[in-house]
C-alpha cells in the first residue's frame, strides 16, 4: 500500500498541480513544472517521459501557448540526455543547478515569447520575473517533499 | 548500453520537436487537430483533478457553508427590516414598467431580442500577463464557439472560443487577442475594444475621429461585425493619455466565480425562434 502511494504521488502532486491554477500564484498551473522537472531530471519515474509530455501539452492548452512549454521540455529532454551521453557527473546539488538552468531556458523561451507576440512588453517582463522567483523559491520545499515521500532524506 | 539509451531518447526528444512545428503548420488556422487533442486529453484530466482535490474541496465546502449560515443568519435581519421599503419600490417600479410597455406599443417598437442564458461555473482562471482566457464547465454541452460571455451583473466578459467536450474555453475581453468592437452609447461613434492582457483594454478605431471622448462614457456592443450582439454593457471610458482610451469594464474579471453564457452565434441561429427549427428552447423574440 504505502509502496503504491509512493509510486502514485508524483503523478497525483502532477495532476493536483495543474488543476489548482490561480492566476497569481500559480499561473496556467505551472507549478506542475517542478514535478515535472524533478522526476524526470533528478529522480527519473517510470513511465515519466510520456505523462510529462502530456502535462506539458496540458499547461500549453491552459496558456494558449500551443507548444511553447512542451518544446521546452523536450529540448530540456534532450541536452539532458546528450549529457548523460557525455557521462557528466554532478555533485549533491547538481539538481539545483540543473534547475537553474531550466528556470533560465523557460525566461528565454517566454522571453522569446515576450519579443515575437507579447502586447504589452514590459508587463510580460514583469510576469516572466515574478514566475522565475516563485518557481524558485517553491522549488526547495517541493523537493523536500518529493523526498519525504520516498523516504530519501 | 545506458548511453545508447540516452541517445535514443534525445534523438527522440530532437526529432518530436520539429514534427510537432509541421503538424501546427498544417494544422493552421482552426487548429483542428489540436482542438481534437484537447477534447481528448482535458476532460480526463479535469476528472481526475476533481477526483484528486475532491477532501481540500471538501473542506473548503464545510467551512464556506458554516460561514454562509452566519452570515445567513446576521443578513436576515437586516433584510428584512429592508423588505418592507423595498416592496413600496416594487410597487413604483410595477407601475412604471407598465407605463412603458404600454408607450412601446404606442409607438409600435420592436422588443428586444431575447437569447437562451445558461449559467456556468469557472474551473480554471488563466489570466496571468497577455493570456486572460477562462475554463468553464459545460455539462449540457449547449455552449459552443462564438457564444457569448456574461459576468453575473451583465458585463461583457468574452466569447468562447473552444468547445472541449463536458469544458469550455473563454477568451476574456482583457485578453490581448480579443477585439470587440463598441458603440459609445448614445452616440454613433464605433471603435474597437482590444484586449490589453495585465493592463485595461484600449478604445481604438473610432469611426469619427474628431469625436471628443471623455472619462467616463459608457461603452456597450455593437454588432458591426456580426460577432456579437447589440447593447451589451461593456464598461466606462477610464484614462485618456497621450492618446491612448483605457476603458474600465464592468465585470470583474479578477475575481469572477461563474459567468452566464448568451446562447448568441453570427448566423444568427438563437435568434428569432419563430419556425427556427435551430434555435434552443427559450430562445426567441
Amino acid at each position: 500500500m504505502k509502496k503504491t502511494l509512493q509510486n502514485v504521488f508524483p503523478f497525483a502532486v502532477t495532476i493536483i498541480l495543474w488543476y489548482l491554477s490561480d492566476p497569481r500564484f500559480n499561473p496556467f498551473g505551472i507549478l506542475a513544472m517542478i514535478p515535472i522537472f524533478y522526476y524526470m531530471f533528478c529522480d527519473r519515474e517510470k513511465y515519466w517521459f510520456g505523462f510529462a509530455l502530456l502535462m506539458c501539452f496540458l499547461l500549453d492548452f491552459n496558456a494558449g501557448t500551443l507548444f511553447l512549454f512542451s518544446a521546452l521540455f523536450l529540448s530540456a529532454n534532450m541536452l539532458n540526455d546528450f549529457l548523460g551521453v557525455l557521462d557528466i557527473e554532478g555533485g549533491a546539488g547538481f539538481h539545483i543547478k540543473k534547475f537553474n538552468l531550466f528556470l533560465g531556458a523557460m525566461a528565454l523561451f517566454l522571453f522569446a515569447y515576450a519579443v515575437f507576440a507579447a502586447n504589452n512588453f514590459f508587463s510580460f517582463l514583469a510576469g516572466i520575473i515574478w514566475l522565475c522567483l516563485w518557481l524558485y523559491i517553491l522549488y526547495f520545499p517541493f523537493v523536500s517533499l518529493f523526498r519525504w515521500v520516498k523516504n530519501d532524506r | 548500453m545506458q548511453a545508447k539509451k540516452n541517445f535514443l531518447s534525445a534523438f527522440s526528444s530532437m526529432i518530436l520537436i520539429p514534427a510537432v512545428m509541421i503538424i501546427i503548420l498544417i494544422d493552421k488556422p482552426d487548429y483542428k487537430f489540436f482542438n481534437f487533442i484537447h477534447a481528448s486529453i482535458v476532460p480526463v484530466m479535469e476528472i481526475a483533478g476533481q477526483g484528486l482535490t475532491y477532501p481540500v474541496r471538501l473542506v473548503g465546502k464545510v467551512a464556506e457553508s458554516i460561514r454562509r449560515n452566519r452570515d445567513v443568519l446576521k443578513e436576515n435581519i437586516e433584510i428584512t427590516s429592508e423588505l418592507e421599503g423595498l416592496e413600496k419600490i416594487r410597487i413604483e417600479n410595477e407601475i412604471l414598467r407598465q407605463e412603458n410597455e404600454a408607450l412601446k406599443s404606442r409607438l409600435n417598437m420592436a422588443s428586444s431580442i431575447k437569447y437562451k442564458i445558461v449559467s456556468s461555473g469557472i474551473i480554471h482562471n488563466n489570466a496571468f500577463m497577455d493570456n486572460q482566457t477562462f475554463i468553464i464547465e459545460n455539462p449540457g454541452r449547449d455552449i459552443s464557439a462564438g457564444n457569448i460571455v456574461l459576468s453575473n451583473t451583465g458585463y461583457l466578459s468574452g466569447v468562447v472560443v473552444e468547445n472541449i467536450g463536458r469544458y469550455a474555453k473563454i477568451r476574456s475581453i482583457r485578453d490581448v487577442n480579443s477585439n470587440i468592437p463598441v458603440r459609445i452609447a448614445g452616440t454613433d461613434v464605433f471603435g474597437f475594444l482590444q484586449g490589453g492582457g495585465n493592463y485595461d483594454p484600449e478604445l481604438r478605431f473610432l469611426s469619427n475621429g474628431d469625436f471628443f471622448v471623455k472619462e467616463g462614457m459608457f461603452l456597450i456592443t455593437s454588432s458591426v461585425n456580426g460577432n456579437v450582439p447589440d447593447n451589451m454593457p461593456v464598461g466606462r471610458v477610464g484614462s485618456i493619455k497621450n492618446g491612448e482610451i483605457r476603458v474600465n469594464i464592468g465585470a470583474d474579471l479578477r475575481n469572477m466565480e461563474s459567468v452566464m453564457i448568451l446562447l448568441f452565434d453570427k448566423n444568427g441561429r438563437y435568434e428569432d425562434a419563430k419556425g427556427d427549427k435551430s434555435a434552443p428552447n427559450g430562445a426567441g423574440k
